[in-house]
């Protein structure tokens, strides 16, 4: 299995795991009100492309989140003006779709830290600066993230995340991919579940 | 894209271009490299990376990779008409003259104490420009199997170590371009000789003309086989590469016009400006196919490559 296929495996999975917790059979079933609740985030990102000299570039990151089930919640997010640091120089805005899974760390009702991981599919809506005539995209693609969250109000929280990115245009892309790594530093507005 | 047009646009007016033709991005890769082809068949590339020698298809893949274990000075020539034996790379290496067949090299021409540059010629024959110690100076024709055809003998600065040779593949005309001064030779004839060169040089086998240009400088010139001139152009922008696009009648110039880059496409009949396409960075090589289509441009460690259709061109 190459790499590539590895790693849409990996969202399949996900992907599978979340509609087998949909099932009202389910021992997953119900919210854990500890892990999940609409939410919504907003923050500044780093990210890092290959590219001759490489280098990072800024940008702003939106997710919003609703819970599904358990400690499952789909995530959308929003990035603007993903770019490539190749020749190229694509850039545009990203939207995914994440599934996500969430883990509270500590006891009580209200611990204050939480860890979450989330792989799902993307759509970069990259133009090139030097030949968009011919790199129209969307180009698809996956992302997969891991973060930690900090909880020292009810309803405000910090999220720290890192994560990859793969978009896939086969040809027209500099080796027919693009792909880099970001840190993101989010506010977090948390819908409050507790009790 | 409406920058770069826009900044080209006054460029290609100001030297009366009139008849564009089209040049569509199609492929980029990625890779450091020393010297690249483009097959003659333009479906692959060979590359130079190190001693390594690698075609490549368009999908960055090594089709064949031959590593020479001895320095490469550069890929004299691809010559892939005989397709019965398939491509076939003429190297410069400092003890020889190579011709490297898929994953085998033979040593064709030997260099102990001769300098020689080879070229592809006709039937699968061979010109060089070698500099014998007793014998001097002198282009030589050897056939498909390396017997010798024709010899012409030529003053000792023209085998200067920047000398470049190029040779029409059907009729083995040849042109050998120095700095300062270029020579045409046809077999059995006394050469002509004329003041103008550089470092730069590539032939037009449609029209059967040769562009001169020194890197880092603006200008560009051209001649004949019987030395009449046949364009002088300024274009402005310090020249960094200089190629021919085959049946095309183009030449190709990589030209660095300040913090981006630009490839010029010049018609050899009179260097009149057929399309100035802008690039993110000043372009190290250019290459173009001998069929007319496509262009490589090489951006540091980047391949790029270009569709060309002449204006009016069904």
């Amino acid at each position: 299995m190459n790499r590539v296929s590895a790693q849409f495996a990996i969202g399949a999975i996900f992907a599978g795991l979340t509609c087998a917790a949909l099932s009202p059979n389910n021992a997953f079933a119900g919210i854990d009100p500890e892990a999940s609740g609409f939410r919504g985030a907003i923050g500044p990102l780093l990210r890092s492309d290959r590219g001759t000299p490489p280098g990072l570039k800024g940008g702003l990151a939106i997710e919003a989140e609703a819970p599904v089930v358990w400690r499952f919640a789909v995530r959308m997010d929003f990035v603007t003006g993903m770019a490539s640091q190749d020749q190229l120089r694509a850039s545009g805005p990203t939207l995914g779709i994440l599934p996500t899974f969430r883990q509270p760390l500590g006891k009580g009702q209200a611990p204050r830290w939480a860890l979450d991981v989330a792989v799902g599919p993307t759509l970069w809506f990259g133009k090139s600066t030097w030949w968009e005539g011919v790199y129209p995209g969307p180009f698809p693609g996956f992302r997969g993230v891991g973060g930690v969250e900090y909880r020292p109000h009810s309803i405000v929280a910090i999220r720290a995340e890192g994560g990859t990115d793969h978009n896939y245009g086969t040809l027209p892309l500099l080796n027919g991919s693009a792909h880099g790594w970001d840190a993101r530093l989010l506010v977090v507005a948390r819908q409050p579940t507790n009790p | 894209m409406i920058g770069p047009m826009r900044r080209a646009l006054p460029f290609a007016l100001l030297l009366g271009c009139s008849d564009p033709g089209v040049l569509e991005h199609f492929l980029a890769m990625e890779g450091t490299y020393r010297d690249v082809r483009i097959s003659d068949q333009p479906d692959d590339l060979h590359v130079l990376r190190g001693t390594v020698l690698e075609r490549l298809n368009f999908q960055n893949e090594a089709v064949d990779q031959f590593d020479t274990e001895d320095p490469i000075s550069d890929l004299a020539d691809v010559d892939e008409r005989d397709l019965q034996r398939g491509p076939r790379v003429l190297v410069n290496a400092e003890d020889g003259l190579y011709l490297v067949e898929t994953t085998r090299a033979d040593r064709i021409l030997s260099a102990e104490d001769t300098k020689i540059y080879g070229a592809r010629t006709r039937n699968g024959g061979i010109l060089t420009l070698e500099d014998h110690p007793e014998d001097g100076c002198g282009l030589r024709w050897y056939d498909g199997v390396q017997a010798l055809e024709a010899a012409v003998s030529l003053p000792d600065d023209a085998c200067l170590d920047t000398a470049t040779i190029h040779v029409d593949r059907d009729s083995a005309d040849a042109f050998v371009v120095t700095p300062t001064r270029t020579w045409a030779a046809t077999p059995g004839y006394d050469p002509l000789t004329w003041e103008g060169g550089g470092d730069l040089s590539a032939f037009d086998p449609a029209h059967r003309i040769v562009a001169v240009a020194t890197r880092g400088e603006t200008e560009t010139r051209a001649w004949d086989l019987f030395g009449s001139e046949a364009f002088f152009t300024d274009l402005g922008q310090a020249i960094t590469d200089l190629d021919d696009l085959g049946v095309a009648g183009t030449f190709l110039y990589g030209t660095s016009p300040g913090v981006n880059g630009r490839l010029v496409l010049l018609s050899s009949l009179d260097g009149t400006v057929l399309h100035a396409e802008e690039l993110p960075r000043a372009p190290v090589r250019v290459r173009g196919a001998e069929v007319g289509t496509p262009v490589l441009v090489g951006l540091q460690a980047e391949l790029h490559l270009f569709e060309y259709t002449p204006t009016g061109t069904p």
